[in-house]
């Protein structure tokens, strides 16, 4: 039953995502039974790969631990010397039925991934109106991304980055809300159809108003009044009017 | 009213909605009383597309009716509207999809407990994605969120409804079946 593992380790690593999906790989590539799982033999091909992870400096998640010391435990429960106690036999194979009802519960959601995966590629190459942005289109050749909150938060922290200001600490009046802001940015959409983040954030005069005017954008795109695009990450982000449902005119407006 | 005027107004309906239609909503819209034959009328109105070979049809999803472009003219429509390819999932996004699918309402230590890794970051993703949603919290300590699939997980893989899954029944003597075959093969 012992297989000699580990000798021939292929170029390429399958990216696992988790302990059980590389316990899953094991059992698969060495044809191990999932009902009789030989512990020690798999217990070290386990471990062999989570050596080589290092070697490669993959990260390795707690996860993955957790599941050799699992293992491990149950590997020593079967070392001890014979006979093994009772107690000891029943703890092992409660153990080990209980990974094997995992990963056979895993198995089925695998199977399910896949199957998902074969109908989301489908239907990949089918558009139907509600796919089409309702953003005014776009003017350039630039591939459009839609930037996720992150995307503009990470923009929005460069450009504070450049502008630190370090003096003493005063408590001013407000000198900008986010509703002037809002409306601002509003009116300037109509006049310019589109701005640039970074441009805009040039003309402001302080951190305080810059982060005043974020917070603007940000509440703008919770309307859905405006729409925020980047061509590529870290890059500038671009500022479109959305079309509203049953607004009139088409949002290029230019006057 | 005429067949043929209840496939055109159906055929102009759904022309100009973003969103998919349902029979009750045709219905409502053209005449209650009618609705077993605006269904008959549609269902002609599909054969119609499905035999004309035009560039787009009809299909059923999400518990609607909804115009979409064939696959063959992808190409075309992302050139003119200048799209990218749809993104596609990978594969632990659509297996915790997959375990949401299947056993919601479902709270993240319990996808996590079956996936064996933790699920939060996926999570996150899938519901930037608007592929799955809050469903409340469940009453027990720490008072998790619960997760349902949502209508745009239906629209993404094409289906009419959850039932249109296999049940995991079926994934199991898949699986077995697999095996058997492999077990075959072995001398």
């Amino acid at each position: 039953m012992e297989r000699e593992v580990g000798t021939e380790f292929k170029v390429r690593l399958p990216a696992f995502e988790g302990p059980l999906d590389l316990l899953l790989h094991i059992i698969h590539t060495e044809q191990i039974d999932i009902y009789d799982i030989p512990i020690a033999s798999i217990t070290r091909q386990y471990l062999d790969y989570l050596n080589l992870m290092t070697e490669l400096n993959l990260d390795i998640a707690s996860e993955f631990l957790l599941m050799a010391a699992t293992l491990i435990y149950m590997k020593s429960k079967m070392l001890v010397p014979q006979p093994i106690p009772e107690i000891d036999k029943e703890e092992f194979y409660c153990l080990r039925t209980e990974l094997t009802t995992q990963l056979l519960e895993h198995q089925k959601f695998q199977q399910a991934a896949r199957l998902l995966r074969e109908k989301e590629k489908e239907h990949s190459t089918l558009w139907s109106r509600s796919e089409l942005t309702s953003a005014a289109p776009p003017r350039q050749e630039d591939v459009l991304l839609e930037a996720t909150v992150f995307d503009i938060v990470s923009a929005f922290y460069k450009v504070l980055e450049s502008r630190k200001e370090e003096k003493p600490l005063h408590l001013l009046p407000e000198r900008y809300t986010v509703e002037e802001k809002m409306e601002e940015i509003v009116e300037r959409l109509h006049q310019e159809e589109r701005l640039g983040f970074f441009n805009l954030a040039r003309e402001l005069q302080s951190r305080e108003e810059l982060i005043v005017t974020f917070l603007a954008l940000l509440e703008l795109v919770r309307q859905q009044l405006i729409l925020l695009y980047q061509t590529r990450k870290f890059r500038d982000i671009l500022i479109l009017p959305a079309m509203k449902k049953g607004a009139k005119g088409d949002g290029k407006g230019g006057a | 009213m005429e067949k043929g005027e209840l496939k055109a107004i159906i055929e102009a309906l759904l022309c100009l909605s973003s969103e998919p239609v349902s029979m009750e909503q045709m219905a409502k819209v053209i005449d209650e009383a009618e609705k077993k034959r605006i269904k008959e009328a549609l269902n002609e109105l599909i054969a119609d597309y499905n035999d004309d070979n035009r560039g787009v049809k009809i299909r059923e999803i999400a518990g609607g009716y909804q115009i979409v472009t064939r696959p063959h003219y992808d190409r075309w429509i992302k050139k003119h509207f200048a799209l990218a390819s749809k993104v596609k999932l990978s594969l632990p996004a659509l297996e915790t999809l997959a375990m949401i699918a299947y056993r919601q309402p479902i709270t993240n230590p319990e996808i996590s407990a079956i996936r064996g890794v933790d699920s939060t970051g996926v999570l996150k993703t899938l519901l930037e994605k608007r592929l799955i949603r809050i469903k409340g919290r469940k009453k027990v300590v720490g008072r998790p969120l619960i997760y349902r699939t949502s209508r745009e997980f239906l629209i993404h893989f094409g289906l009419k409804n959850l039932s249109e899954l296999p049940t995991l029944e079926e994934f199991e003597q898949i699986i077995t079946s697999e095996e058997k075959k492999e077990e075959e093969k072995e001398p």
